[in-house]
């Protein structure tokens, strides 16, 4: 087997991530290739260190890592196109720092940054891990990016909560342009999800080192049914996303 | 005329024996806080009791103060269709009732699944009253899931509860795609209901407090320095939940201190 883990931690705040285990884990994985970023922004705030890092590690391994870059959203405008001249691939928002979300911050900075990955033809991913008062990773910020931006590449992503499922599941029929990312979840929501969005709408993200990959990739390829497609189907549904293009659409 | 969409007898915040617990709390609350009319219901039913039980002791306290309180009906789906629907012919068509409540949470179901609540919207929609629901809880009731039911429903009043809880942009956001949902602003803070006030029409904002949990004057005050015009103030605090109720009277008994 072999496929693509679309959210690998190159730091993080609670587990130390290191260069060599971390391929090691990939290897025994089944990770071709696994889009890297920088977590440990949660807590340090430290953006550019984070994207340097990431950069640093995708030049090493320009095989085995795909850079995805973070930004404070404040910063978007202007480090975002600096990003993308250094080599990022992606952008990820990540909802679990600081208090910055409000309907306003995500018109006045997150549309934008919307725009800029769509020009770019790269994806945008949101990490929806639940801030209040967006309590369990709710639809409210994806919500908004997709109508204001509806040709944008969108990636939901960190979709760690169950209890938030019901909102993505029915965000996914809204608009089945999005991809939805899998992680560890109830093995009867997996089946669920992949039941209703497809496998074509459906990319995998361990966040490792929160989870295993090579566990979260079990569950789903149990859920999914599709025994040894299923690493050929996320690879390409993951190179499609990373070419900026949305599932279903030529 | 101002219009508490939202309070409540035997709040389970507190006991027997609590002051809070009595409906004469909630008509001292009202003087205090110049509301002339409240909705209400009974809380038992989300802690246990039957919906049949639960509303009778609303109707005890309606009756206890016929111009000050409007009942609302708890139903709860898994007791089943039938056993809705007349509650809701009881309730509604017998005793003048002028709405329901559905807490999805309390009653563990999802407050969009065809399966509970479809046979309820219907019965409702019947009698042309608006549903309350307790909202903000996932995976229950969410903004979300009330304003895909409003899809699925367009003759139904859906009235979201609480701005969503903690979910109050997905709350402003169903609002805003939806013709058929409004939103109750109790137990919320005044940044949110100021926020609410600024993203959403007027006509589609509610005055409520949830007390005794919650404060009138806390939120009828949130509403009067949202920055609205007065004629906008007027909607919310009173005119939007009376047109989705048709309540049309002045209570007697109010009719010369209304604001």
């Amino acid at each position: 087997m072999s496929w693509i883990d679309v959210s690998v931690c190159a730091a993080h705040p609670k587990a130390a991530v290191d260069e060599h285990a971390l391929l090691a884990t990939m290897a025994q994985a089944g990770v071709a290739r696994a889009w890297l970023f920088g977590a440990e922004v949660a807590t340090s705030h430290d953006f550019a260190a984070a994207n340097d890092r990431v950069l640093e590690l995708s030049k090493r391994h320009p095989d085995r890592f795909v850079p995805i870059g973070v930004v404070n959203p404040f910063e978007a405008a202007a480090e975002t196109p600096r990003l993308l001249a250094r080599g990022i691939k992606g952008m990820k928002v990540l909802t679990n720092w600081g208090n910055w979300i409000s309907l306003n911050n995500v018109r006045e900075f997150i549309v934008p940054l919307g725009h800029m990955m769509r020009e770019a033809n790269l994806p945008l991913v949101i990490a929806l891990e639940g801030v209040s008062p967006l309590t369990g990773g709710s639809v409210a910020l994806p919500l908004i990016v997709r109508r204001a931006c509806p040709e944008l590449c969108l990636v939901l992503d960190h979709c760690w909560s169950p209890l938030a499922w019901e909102d993505y599941l029915a965000f996914a029929r809204d608009y089945p342009d999005v991809w939805l990312t899998l992680h560890g979840l109830p093995q009867m929501l997996l089946r669920r999800a992949i039941a209703e969005l497809g496998s074509d709408r459906i990319l995998l993200g361990s966040w490792y080192p929160e989870t295993d990959p090579d566990l979260v990739y079990l569950q789903v390829e149990r859920a999914s049914g599709l025994g040894a497609r299923l690493g050929d189907t996320l690879t390409a549904n993951a190179e499609r996303a990373l070419a900026g293009r949305r599932p279903g659409r030529a | 005329m101002i219009i508490d969409d939202h309070v409540h007898v035997h709040e389970w915040s507190y006991r027997a024996g609590d002051p809070e617990y009595e409906v004469d709390y909630v008509i001292r609350q009202m003087d205090e806080s110049g509301v002339d009319l409240a909705i209400i219901e009974d809380s038992l039913a989300y802690v246990g009791m039957k919906q049949a039980g639960s509303n009778r002791l609303t109707k005890e306290a309606v009756d206890k103060f016929p111009d000050r309180l409007i009942g609302f009906a708890n139903i709860k789906p898994p007791e089943g269709a039938r056993a809705c629907r007349e509650e809701i012919d009881r309730t509604v068509g017998d005793w003048g009732f002028r709405g329901i409540k559905l807490h999805a949470m309390a009653d563990n179901y999802s407050a969009d699944d065809p399966e509970q609540v479809d046979a309820v919207v219907e019965a409702v929609i019947r009698h042309d009253v608006p549903i309350w629901f307790h909202t903000g809880h996932m995976p229950y009731a969410t903004p979300m899931q009330i304003a895909r039911l409003a899809a699925r429903f367009p003759a139904a009043k859906l009235i979201v509860g609480h701005l969503g809880s903690g979910m109050i942009y997905d709350a402003i956001l169903s609002a805003q795609a939806r013709p058929n949902i409004w939103l109750d602003i109790s137990l919320q803070g005044a940044g949110a209901v100021h926020l609410a006030c600024a993203e959403v029409p007027a006509e589609k904002l509610i005055f409520g407090s949830d007390a005794p949990y919650g404060d009138m004057r806390a939120t009828r005050r949130a509403v009067e320095t949202s920055g609205l015009e007065p004629a906008d103030q007027a909607r919310v605090l009173g005119g939007n939940i009376a047109a989705l109720c048709g309540i049309e009277r002045v209570p007697a008994a109010r009719a010369g201190t209304a604001s």
